[in-house]
Parts: C-alpha cells; structure tokens; sequence
C-alpha cells in the first residue's frame, strides 16, 4: 500500500467517530434550542393572555375562540395546578386535516372568582424544517471539507514525494559498476535533501571501495602469473638441455607441477575474491543443458581414461540468467569432481531437470566432516593437486545467483550425490 | 618471419625472444606502450605478440591502432587476467587468439603457426617431417604418400609434435594443448600415454619410422634422431 493511501486511510478513520459524532451533537444542539425556543414563545403568549384577562376578565359566553391555538375555558373551581405545564402532543391542523406534533402549555388562572384553564399550542412544523435544513446543510458542508482535505492531501503528497521518487528512480539504474558518479536530485524537504546526501555519499564509498577490489584483483593476478610464466618458461628452456639425468628431468617436472598448482589456486582464489566483489555483472541467458553436454564432452576422455561411464539424463533448458565464465567454472567443476574423486570402472550420473543439476559418483566416503566439504581448502590430502578450492567456488557461485548446492553420501550404494538447485526455496531472488 | 613481442617483464620477454628465435622467427620487441606503438606505426609484421598490462598504457590500444591502418598482421593477446570479459573484447576488436599466464613456450609457438597457416591463404600449405606430410587445411596426414586415418585427438597431438619437433614435450604441455584448460590440475596425465601409443601404432602401420621417443616418463620428442 502506498504511503499516500495509507495516511489517507487514517485519517478517514480518525474523521469518521468525529463525524458520527458530530451529526448526532448538532441534532441534539439543534432541537434542544428549537424546543426552549418554543416553551419561551409559549410563556410570552401565555403573559400576554394573562394581561389580556386581567384587563377585560370575559364571561363565560363571551370567550373568543377564533385563534385555534389558543384555548380558555372557564373552570368552577379554582385550578389546582400552581404553575404552567408543557407537554409535547399532537393536534389536528384544521387546515390541511394532518394531525402534527405540536407543544401545549397548560395552566389555570383566576381573575377575580373567574376561573380559566388555558391551553396554548404551537406546532412544530417549522422549527422542525429548519432543523432539517440546517442539518442537511452542514452535512454538506462537512462532507465537501472532508474530500477537499483528501484530493489536497493527495496533491501534495504527489509533489512532496516527487524527490523520494526521483532517488528511487536512481538507485534502480544505479550498477556498482558504472564509471560516472550518480547525482540525486535536490529537494527542499530536509529529509530527502539528507538521503540524498547520504546515498551520494555512501555510493562513493561503495565505488572507491569496488575500484580497489577490482584493481588489487587484477594487479594480484598480474603481478603473480608474470614471475611464474618467467619460472615455468626458464624451466621448459632447461628441459631442453642434453645433459640433464633423468632425476633432473623429474624435479623439473615437479616444479612445472608445482608451478601449475600455485598459478590455478592463485586464480581460484582471486576468481573467488572477484565473485565476492560482485564483479561478474554481466549476465546472459545460459542453457544449462547446452552447457552440461559441451562439458561431458570436453571430459569425455578424461573419464575414459579411468574407464568411467558418463550417464546422463539431460532435459532441455533451463534458461538461467548467469555469467558464461561462472557457469563454467560451476559445472565444470562439479564434473571434474567427480570423476577425479570417483573410483575407476564405475559410472557417474549426471542429471538436469527443469529446477536442479545432480551428478552422482560412486566412492570412498569423505576423509573429512561432511558438512565441511564446501569450505575453502578442505581437500582429501591423498590428491596433491587438488588446490580444495573447486567445491568452494561452486558454492560461491551457486550462492551468487541464487542457487543452493546439497551434498549426500548414501553408504549403502557407496555413492556421493552434490545437487544444485536453481531456485533457492527460502529466499527466491529475481 | 618477423613477430613483434610486446612485453613489459624483461625476463620474459628475453625468455620468449630467444625462444622464438630458436624457431627460425625474426623478432623485434618492445617492452613499453610508447615504443610498442612507435614499431607498429614503422614496420610492418607478420605476428604482434601483445601483452596487454603495460606500465604506460594498454595493449588493447595497439590493437586498435593496428585495425584502423588495416595491418594485415595477426595478433596474439597475452595477459595475466583469465577473465572472459577481456577475450572478447580482445577479439572483438580483432585479436586472432588470446593466451593467460603462465602457458607454455611451445604452446605459444603451435599459436603462432597455426595462426600463420590461417593467414596463409595461398594455395595448399602443407608441413613436412620425415616420412610425414601433414594438411592442416584438410586435417589429413600422409606417410609416403599414403593417407593415415587419425582421430581428430590423434592429428591434434601429431600437429603440436610437428609444429615443436625436436623438443622435449612434458605430458602436461601436450595434454593442455590437446585436451584445453580441462585437463588443468588433472592428477594423473598417464592417460595420455594411451593416445600416443595409438599415434605410434598407427603410424608405425604405415611403414612410418617411429619417430616419437618418450623420455624418462617426462614427456615426448618428436625426432628423426636415433
């Protein structure tokens, strides 16, 4: 829900008992002062007919009764009551023949051992529309207030949060990777002039930041391959010589050997440092499948070599958005695993369905804790090649675009399984 | 032949240049961009060999150099950076090939024959040792003048034998070259052993004298010498 609706929200439901309220006050106000209004008009009429009986005291035959709303009937006895009732009643309007509601003052009065009972009344009639209108009215009123204060609210919103929008609008095409430096749009809110402010700043630093990481990892790779290229090709040269023994021939070639493993755990390493620095941006729509069979081929002799059988049940696709270089380096590496870690003369399995990649290998169980197989430099120490980073780098990566790597040794068949599944359930990313 | 080495380390590039003129090339070098772009400008080459991290600028920028004056020299990018990324944009902007540190001096010398027989447009080229003639444009193989049937593993690994003949070959070159960055830490390279023997058999078969000697379990020469 957008903040603009939210707000508008809460203070419809703050508006709303204030209404209510207020309808049921007004009304309350409004017929409590129509109604001492009419009591007083009563009273006055009242004296008035007082006055008027005082002065001229009429006998019985001559009691005028021409004005309907007033009654005088003379009484024998003097009246019991000491001062006028008012009672709410309803009365036949000789007019129009309705019968209304009206308000009837009753009272006895003696002038001189005449006795009058009076009665007056007063319809309510008008008092009851003008209440009406005046409540229709300021019902409109508050109404006509109320969507004002919600279309402005609205309004303002919109402009206020233009600059909030237009930062939004920034950070989304924002790449860590981008040469030029973002600038936020400036506002006179203080808020948003600070945000922006804020996010400049930490942008910058997030860049210097990424711009080091790059440059050490391309300086290290730099500054590292030249002096081993120089060792291996001084060597190569030396392999040349004639006079060299068959021992020295071998110790060249442990050291080509060793030269190799320094070079590749250098790379690993630094592939690893790269994808933690994000570097890999550059993704493409990658088919897996397509991928998986190149790579069975590539090995294919490899496998051959220690009499292995590559199976493989491959579906076509999927499509995941990754970069082309770590696609590889991930499968290629869970394939390689598995036949140097396989037992010779046995098959490997390789699956891939619409949602995971599994390969299966048949061997010894791991010589280390399993739950450490995804760790850097935990390797079976039996293989001296091995640099214990290949597992780690599948990792990395799986976890870099979302997937998530599950290993298992079932005894029984002496098999080990290591399952990437594309989607990560607990927390699918884009 | 003259090959242009562009290479900022000294001791490589002295390495790479006695090496390469061992093989019967002509190298000049240049060892800085400025000077790099100087020789580009001055001489013509047959092959730039061109490492692109240079202290005062960058390889990539010779390449461009050498596009636009429509240079007809084929270039051969090596760098210290195995990124992807890189190799593309190498080649896009028309590097022929591009190698990462380390690799291996006869794996540099097969590029750059290979490189120059795809130049060569002329006619059929054809490489000669021996008893054996080899076709690269046809990937066919004779022995006096009879076709041998080779796997494309097998002609793979005769070629890179030819193109470095009279060189001790260690199993890990040749199984990088035949085999590409997936053999890379492969513990054992003795299955390479089963593809020579077939090579051997099947020229032998061919009344071809066994010109493939292994040398202490090292590694292979190919060499007419007894």
């Amino acid at each position: 829900m957008k903040l603009v609706q939210k707000t508008t929200r809460y203070i419809f439901l703050a508006l709303l008992p204030i209404a209510l309220g207020g309808v049921f006050l007004l009304d309350y106000f409004i017929h409590q002062t129509i109604s001492d209004e009419i009591d007083e008009l009563l009273h006055r009429e009242y004296e008035q007919v007082k006055l008027k009986l005082r002065q001229h005291p009429p006998e019985a035959t001559t009691l005028r009764n021409w004005d309907h709303n007033l009654q005088i009937t003379i009484a024998t006895t003097p009246g019991s009551l000491s001062s006028p009732i008012l009672a709410d009643s309803t009365f036949v309007d000789p007019l129009d023949n309705e019968l209304v509601r009206v308000r009837k003052l009753l009272a006895t009065y003696s002038v001189k051992q005449h006795h009058y009972v009076i009665t007056l009344h007063q319809p309510y009639l008008e008092f009851d529309e003008i209440a009406h209108i005046l409540s229709m009215g300021i019902i409109i009123c508050f109404l006509a207030l109320v969507s004002f204060l919600l279309l402005f609210e609205a309004a303002i919103f919109q402009r206020i949060w233009r600059p909030f929008y237009a930062i939004i609008d920034q950070l989304k095409m924002y790449r860590i990777d981008q040469s030029e430096s973002v600038t936020f749009p400036v506002s006179d809110v203080d808020e948003f002039a600070l945000l922006s402010q804020s996010l400049e700043k930490m942008i910058r630093r997030a860049g210097y930041q990424y711009r080091q990481q790059k440059q050490f990892a391309d300086n290290a790779s730099h500054e590292m391959q030249t002096p081993l290229s120089i060792l291996s090709f001084e060597l190569d040269l030396l392999q040349q010589s004639s006079q060299l023994t068959e021992a020295d021939l071998h110790r060249i070639q442990r050291s080509q050997h060793t030269i190799k493993r320094l070079s590749s755990m250098n790379q690993s390493l630094l592939l690893l440092t790269k994808i933690d620095n994000q570097q890999f941006i550059q993704n493409e729509s990658i088919n897996i499948s397509e991928i998986t069979n190149q790579l069975i081929e590539n090995y294919a002799d490899y496998a051959a070599h220690k009499g292995m059988i590559l199976n493989r049940i491959i579906k076509d696709g999927p499509y995941r958005p990754m970069n082309r270089q770590l696609a590889f380096v991930l499968f290629s590496n869970l394939i390689k695993n598995a036949i140097r870690h396989g037992s010779p003369n046995t098959s490997i399995l390789i699956q891939v369905t619409s949602h995971s990649f599994i390969i299966t290998n048949q061997g010894d169980p791991l010589p280390f804790p399993e739950e450490e197989i995804f760790q850097r430099f935990v390797r079976n120490q039996a293989l001296p090649q091995s640099t214990g980073l290949g597992l780690a780098l599948v990792k990395e990566i799986a976890d870099q675009y979302g997937m998530s790597v599950y290993y298992a040794y079932a005894s029984s068949i002496r098999r080990h399984i290591v399952e990437v599944k594309f989607e990560n359930e607990s927390e699918p990313k884009k | 032949m003259k090959i242009l080495l562009i290479e900022d380390e000294p001791d490589l590039l002295v390495t790479m240049q006695q090496y390469l003129e061992n093989e019967d090339y002509l190298v000049s070098t240049a060892s800085t961009f400025h000077m790099a772009s100087k020789k580009v400008n001055d001489y013509i080459y047959d092959c730039i060999v061109v490492d692109i991290t240079l202290p005062d600028g960058n390889g990539m920028s010779i390449i461009e150099q050498l596009k636009e004056a429509h240079s007809q020299a084929g270039i051969i990018i090596i760098s210290a950076k195995n990124s992807l990324d890189d190799k593309l944009s190498g080649l896009n902007l028309g590097a022929d090939d591009y190698l990462t540190k380390p690799f291996y001096l006869p794996e540099l010398n097969a590029r750059i024959r290979s490189l120059m027989r795809r130049r060569q447009h002329l006619g059929e080229s054809q490489l000669v040792f021996g008893e054996i003639t080899m076709f690269p444009n046809r990937k066919e193989v004779k022995v006096a003048n009879q076709p041998v049937d080779l796997t494309a593993k097998e002609y793979a690994l005769l070629l890179f034998m030819v193109t470095n003949k009279d060189r001790l070959l260690s199993k890990e070159v040749i199984a990088e070259h035949v085999w590409g960055d997936y053999m890379d830490n492969v513990d054992s390279h003795d299955f390479l052993y089963t593809h020579v023997r077939n090579l051997r058999k099947k020229m032998l078969a061919c009344g071809c004298p066994d010109y493939i000697k292994s040398r202490y379990g090292v590694g292979y020469v190919l060499t007419a010498d007894k």
